[in-house]
C-alpha cells in the first residue's frame, strides 16, 4: 500500500511538474533548464533598471525562458556581484551591473572577493553617457563657469553617485585649485532630483539628463567621458580641465565563472539582440544614447583593465 | 539571593559588547573608527557598531555591579519555553528550506532548482514549514497541539503563500530565491 501511495505521489508531482509550455529554441542552442534569475543592481524605478527589465520581458517573449528579477542594491554593484558569485553557474542566475562594479568598485571593496575572474562577462547593453550636469537658470556655459563661480567664493555642491565619481569631483577640485562640498547620493536619479530641486548645484549623470538637456532645463557643462557626449558635443572633456581620468563605462551582464560556452554564447545573444530593439532598444537610446554590445575576449579584456586601472585613481585621490 | 538574574542578565550583555567591540566589527567592517578620504578625515564604518558596543557594555556594567534589588529570577519555566520557541523556528526554518529540495531528490529528474518556481513545488517548503511553525506557536501559547491547531497552521501558510505568490509575477516565495 505505501508504494502504492508513493508511486501515485510521484506521478502526481512528475504531471504537474511537466505540465504547461515546451520552451522554444534559444539564441544557439541552448536553454535554461527553469527560470533565471537577474540580480538587478540599481534601484528599481530609475533607467538602468528599466532597461533590464525591458530586456529581461523581451528574452521572454522571443524565447519563452522565464526571468525573475530582483533588486540587489548598493556598494555600487558590490552587493549584487557578491551575492551573484556563488549561485550555479548554469546560466540560471544572471545580473546587470555596470563595468564600474567589477573595476573601481570591486577594487575598493577589499574584502567582498568580487574580482573580474569571478565572473564570466555576457554582453555590455550601453555605454553611459556621464555629463557633468546643472540647471540652466543657473546661468553657467561650461565646467568653466562653475570653476569661476567658485573662484568668487560661491558653495558648490556637486553631487556624485558612486565612489569613483567622488574622486572625479575631487580630482577636478585640485587641478582647478578650487573646493567643492561632494555630496554622495543613491544613483543617477536622486543626483537628477538634487539638481533640479536645487539642493546641490551640479552633479554627474549618466544619461538620464538626456530629456532635460533636449528640453533646456539641464545643461551639460562637460563631458565626463575620455570622448564628447553624442547630445551635446561641443560641451568640453574634463581633460580640459586638467583631469586625465574619466567616467567612461557600461551596463554589463554577468554570470558566475565557468558558465559553460554554450549557455554565454545563449545568453549573451539574447540580450544584446533584445538591448537593440523593441522598447528596450528604443528606451536604451533614449536614456543612454544607443545600445552598445562589447562581449566575448573584447569584454573580458575590457573588464579586467577596468579592475586593474583602478589603483591609479584611488592613489591619486589619497 | 534575589538579584542574581540581574547579575547575569549584565555580564552576558558585557560579553555581548566585547564580542561587538573586538571580534565582531574587526571581523565583519572594512574601515576603521575615522577614515582618510580624499584628504579629509571621515567616520569610519565601524565607529557606529563600537559606540553601540560601549554603550552596551556600560549597560552590562551597571546592571551587573548595581543589581536591583527587585528583579525577578529566571525560572527553569522560562528557559524552557524560550528553548521550545527557539527550537520551533529552528525546525520551521530547516523544513521551509529543504523540504522542497527533498521532495525534488525523490521525484523528480534535474533536482529542485530547474523547478522552483513551478506548481507544487514552489509551495512544498513554504508551506510545510509555514504550517509547522504558525501551529506550533499555537500550540505553545495555548499549552495543546492537536489536529485544529495543525489545521490551523496548513490553512493560514496556504493563505500567505496565495497572498504573495499569485499578484506578484516576479516574486519568488522562500526558500526559493535562495536555493
Amino acid at each position: 500500500m505505501r508504494g502504492i501511495l508513493k508511486a501515485a505521489a510521484a506521478a502526481a508531482l512528475v504531471a504537474a511538474s511537466t505540465a504547461g509550455p515546451a520552451l522554444s529554441d534559444g539564441h544557439g542552442g541552448w536553454n535554461p533548464e527553469g527560470p533565471i534569475k537577474l540580480i538587478i543592481a540599481f534601484r528599481a524605478g530609475g533607467g538602468a533598471d528599466t532597461s533590464g527589465r525591458l530586456i529581461a520581458e523581451q528574452i521572454q517573449e522571443k524565447t519563452g525562458w522565464e526571468i525573475i528579477p530582483e533588486q540587489v542594491t548598493g556598494r555600487g554593484g558590490v552587493n549584487a556581484l557578491v551575492a551573484l558569485k556563488d549561485m550555479p553557474n548554469d546560466g540560471s542566475a544572471i545580473a546587470l551591473v555596470v563595468t564600474e562594479s567589477l573595476g573601481y568598485n570591486a577594487a575598493g571593496a577589499k574584502d567582498s572577493g568580487v574580482a573580474p575572474s569571478g565572473f564570466t562577462g555576457l554582453t555590455t547593453t550601453a555605454g553611459f553617457q556621464m555629463g557633468i550636469v546643472a540647471k540652466s537658470e543657473k546661468g553657467w556655459q561650461d565646467f568653466g563657469d562653475v570653476v569661476a563661480a567658485a573662484k568668487a567664493g560661491e558653495q558648490i555642491r556637486f553631487g556624485v553617485m558612486s565612489p569613483k565619481l567622488a574622486d572625479l569631483a575631487f580630482l577636478l577640485s585640485l587641478a582647478n585649485d578650487v573646493e567643492f562640498n561632494i555630496v554622495e547620493l543613491t544613483g543617477g536619479r536622486a543626483v537628477m532630483d538634487g539638481v533640479n530641486a536645487g539642493d546641490i548645484d551640479l552633479g554627474f549623470m549618466a544619461g538620464i539628463q538626456a530629456k532635460g538637456v533636449a528640453a533646456g532645463d539641464l545643461v551639460n557643462l562637460a563631458s565626463a567621458l575620455s570622448m564628447p557626449l553624442k547630445q551635446t558635443p561641443d560641451a568640453p572633456l574634463m581633460s580640459d580641465y586638467g583631469v586625465e581620468y574619466n567616467a567612461d563605462g557600461y551596463f554589463v551582464f554577468v554570470a558566475p565563472a565557468g558558465l559553460p560556452a554554450d549557455a554565454r554564447v545563449s545568453l549573451a545573444n539574447a540580450i544584446a539582440e533584445a538591448s537593440g530593439t523593441g522598447k528596450a532598444g528604443e528606451m536604451i537610446g533614449a536614456a543612454f544614447g544607443g545600445t552598445v554590445n562589447i562581449m566575448g575576449d573584447e569584454l573580458d579584456a575590457l573588464l579586467q583593465a577596468e579592475y586593474d586601472n583602478a589603483g591609479a585613481l584611488m592613489e591619486a585621490a589619497q | 539571593m534575589r538579584n542574581t538574574s540581574d547579575r547575569w542578565l549584565g555580564l552576558a550583555f558585557l560579553a555581548f559588547a566585547l564580542a561587538v567591540v573586538f571580534v565582531w566589527v574587526p571581523l565583519d567592517v572594512d574601515s576603521g573608527l575615522v577614515e582618510s578620504v580624499r584628504r579629509s578625515l571621515v567616520i569610519g564604518d565601524s565607529l557606529g557598531p563600537v559606540c553601540a558596543g560601549f554603550v552596551i557594555g556600560a549597560g552590562g556594567l551597571l546592571a551587573a555591579f548595581r543589581p536591583i534589588p527587585e528583579a525577578r529570577s529566571i525560572t527553569f519555566t522560562n528557559l524552557a519555553w524560550v528553548a521550545g520557541l527557539v527550537l520551533l523556528f529552528a525546525a520551521s526554518l530547516a523544513t521551509m528550506r529543504y523540504a522542497g529540495p527533498a521532495a525534488a531528490q525523490a521525484f523528480a529528474e534535474n533536482g529542485y532548482r530547474p523547478l522552483r518556481n513551478t506548481i507544487p513545488w514552489k509551495y512544498i517548503g513554504f508551506i510545510l514549514g509555514g504550517a509547522i511553525l504558525v501551529s506550533g506557536m499555537a500550540g505553545l501559547a495555548s499549552r495543546r497541539i492537536g489536529g485544529r491547531e495543525a489545521a490551523l497552521g496548513v490553512v493560514a501558510a496556504l493563505l500567505i503563500a496565495l497572498a504573495y505568490d499569485l499578484p506578484f509575477e516576479d516574486l519568488l516565495l522562500p526558500p526559493n530565491g535562495d536555493v
